[in-house]
């Protein structure tokens, strides 16, 4: 089954033609990966999934994009959207509040009240983040206190408190030291059973360790798609094969 | 080499040593003079008459316990610098440091020395408890307790009109307004707060005054028109430091924000002015000093009577601690003018505790 279809998808900021003819499907209930050099175009299209790419200026797109059958570029609710496809920054940016609130915030978005239900709702994120037992004793302390690695796991968290569909990544972890990063690696695999994730990677070991499918991308280009396994064993592509053999990028 | 650097050492250790000792002679003589000032009533009256008949004498040996002490202080760096010049430089900027502090302080001991002997003499707690300020009287009274509240009047009416339409203009302005509408916004605002401040009288006076007037009753001369009149005061100071403080909070929040499905507002209010928060308690500290410390404006629209108003007078008028100052200075002289010199101690003390009080505010909300 196919979360997301993208057809035909061409993208500008003003001038400059970032994306370039995307046709991919992303299957649901896995991780697909977007490998690249830098300037490729992967962030920008992770950035379409969720339309984050509104907010850049001069910012233009054509083509499909369709989630679960909806074309997602149409006229629908872009809170409503944002809310089902979640997304985790490069550099983790909890709010400066404390580490209930920013789990919070997202469901109080979303018309939450009930204190009940916020407790169970922040409970159940963390938990699922695997950093409930490292906050529990300290929700109302300041999430800026947390350590970089916790304050990453902290986002993914609250990106899963409005119970997402879809969890996309932008280099989760290029801001993270190894520990921290195997952690959210354990976190994406076991979380694989309930979303769909795409995750932007620098690093081709990670996507090779955790990711179901791969696609490489070179100047706005996809150059090549398809199982993880077969890309980094079996490239079918000279480009493809002299990235992730280290010969450019 | 050996023996130069030793006569190196010895002049270093002498400058040092001056540097001490002179240093603390100038800070033991001001402490001294200070408390001296006010150790027990017959002292300080007889200082304090003593003050006004001898002002020259008094302060002939004032400025030679200065410039004595700062004349080797002054020496002594000059030879420092000269042995050490990789640290003159240093030395430079903590003089040049110091010289605000200096001000700070010089402003800090005139004041105190001038007005304390006078509060002493009409009693403290007379003088900021009483509620009749009759300097023509046989014998005056000088009771500034009408003044203090009619700061506090105004001052809170200026927070009341003023940080709410600053905060919200400050939104405006830092995430809401296209650039067109901001390039002429910008500018507007700056003017405002380069307005003087008897412009911003003029102002009150011929429209704000009248609007009160017709539309709430009274001569128009009133806390609340010279409230409204602060509000206008004090917006730019509220609003250039609110939409800075914005301004500076990093784009990931916002972003962080609308990727959890928040609205542009929503996101806006609830984590962007948060996470300024510190930057925006700072403009209102701020803004709570320009309408303590305005003078002119407030002069002009508020009325002046030194009378004791109750919160639901508010259409009555008042007069602040500066106005006060202001009002009889002209023509004042003895203990009416040490009476409002000791106004000006009072001022001072007040916004040194509206300071310290913000400042614990902010340190507290910085965590959270």
């Amino acid at each position: 089954m196919n979360k997301f279809s993208l057809a035909d998808v061409n993208l500008w900021y003003n001038d400059f033609q970032a994306l370039k003819n995307i046709t991919m499907d992303i299957p649901a209930n896995m991780i697909t990966a977007f490998i690249g050099p830098s300037g490729c175009g992967k962030s920008t299209l992770i950035k379409s999934l969720n339309r984050m790419n509104d907010l850049v200026e001069g910012c233009k797109i054509t083509g499909n994009i369709m989630l679960d059958g909806e074309i997602i570029y149409g006229n629908i609710d872009v809170n409503l959207l944002r809310k089902r496809v979640g997304m985790v920054f490069q550099k983790p940016n909890p709010f400066p509040m404390t580490i209930y609130d920013n789990i919070a915030y997202g469901p109080r978005t979303h018309g939450i009240k009930s204190k009940f239900k916020l407790n169970e709702i922040v409970e159940k994120s963390l938990r699922d983040a695997a950093i409930w037992d490292e906050t529990k004793d300290r929700l109302k302390k300041s999430a800026l206190s947390l350590s970089g690695g916790q304050q990453q796991r902290l986002c993914i968290a609250r990106a899963l408190s409005v119970q997402p569909d879809v969890l996309l990544m932008d280099e989760p972890t290029s801001a993270l030291d190894p520990i921290s990063t195997s952690k959210i690696e354990e976190l994406v695999i076991k979380l694989k059973k309930d979303y769909t994730i795409v995750i932007v990677t620098h690093n081709m070991q990670q996507a090779a360790r955790i990711s179901d499918n791969t696609g490489f991308f070179l100047l706005g280009e996809l150059i090549e798609y398809g199982g993880t396994g077969q890309i980094f064993s079996v490239p079918g592509e000279k480009r493809t094969e002299d990235y992730i053999t280290g010969r450019f990028g | 080499m050996g023996k130069h650097s030793l006569i190196k050492d010895q002049l270093t250790k002498i400058s040092k040593i001056a540097l001490i000792i002179f240093g603390s002679v100038a800070v033991i003589a001001a402490g001294l003079l200070v408390l001296f000032m006010y150790r027990g009533e017959e002292e300080a009256r007889i200082l304090f008459f003593l003050f006004y008949a001898g002002q020259t004498m008094y302060m002939q040996v004032l400025r030679i316990v200065f410039m004595g002490s700062m004349l080797p202080v002054f020496a002594a760096l000059v030879i420092l610098s000269i042995l050490h010049k990789e640290q003159a430089a240093k030395v430079l900027f903590i003089i040049s440091a110091c010289a605000a502090i200096l001000a700070v302080g010089l402003i800090c001991v005139f004041l105190f020395m001038q007005g304390l002997p006078a509060m002493v003499e009409m009693g403290i707690w007379e003088f900021l408890t009483g509620t009749d300020w009759r300097p023509t009287w046989d014998p005056p009274r000088f009771g500034i307790f009408p003044m203090i509240v009619g700061s506090l009047y105004v001052t809170a009416g200026a927070i009341l009109f003023g940080v709410p339409i600053g905060i919200f203009a400050a939104v405006y302005m830092a995430e809401v307004c296209p650039k067109p509408i901001y390039k002429v916004l910008k500018p507007a605002i700056n003017l405002l707060a380069g307005i003087p401040s008897v412009i911003y009288g003029y102002f009150g006076m011929v429209v704000l005054v009248p609007f009160v007037r017709e539309n709430f009753g009274g001569s128009g001369f009133s806390i609340l028109t010279a409230s409204i009149l602060l509000g206008m005061m004090i917006l730019p100071t509220v609003i250039t430091i609110s939409e800075n403080a914005m301004r500076a909070v990093p784009r990931e929040m916002y972003e962080g924000a609308v990727a959890l499905g928040a609205s542009h507002e929503r996101a806006v209010f609830w984590v962007i002015l948060p996470a300024a928060k510190s930057g925006v308690m700072a403009a209102i500290v701020l803004g709570v000093g320009r309408a303590i410390g305005e003078t002119m404006a407030v002069r002009m629209v508020a009325g002046n009577q030194p009378l004791l108003r109750m919160p639901y007078e508010f259409l009555q008028g008042t007069r602040t601690l500066t106005t006060n100052v202001v009002l009889d200075l002209g023509y004042a002289y003895g203990s009416h003018r040490a009476a409002l010199i000791a106004t000006g101690v009072v001022l001072f003390v007040f916004i040194l505790l509206i300071n310290t009080l913000f400042s614990l505010l902010k340190r507290k909300g910085g965590l959270r």
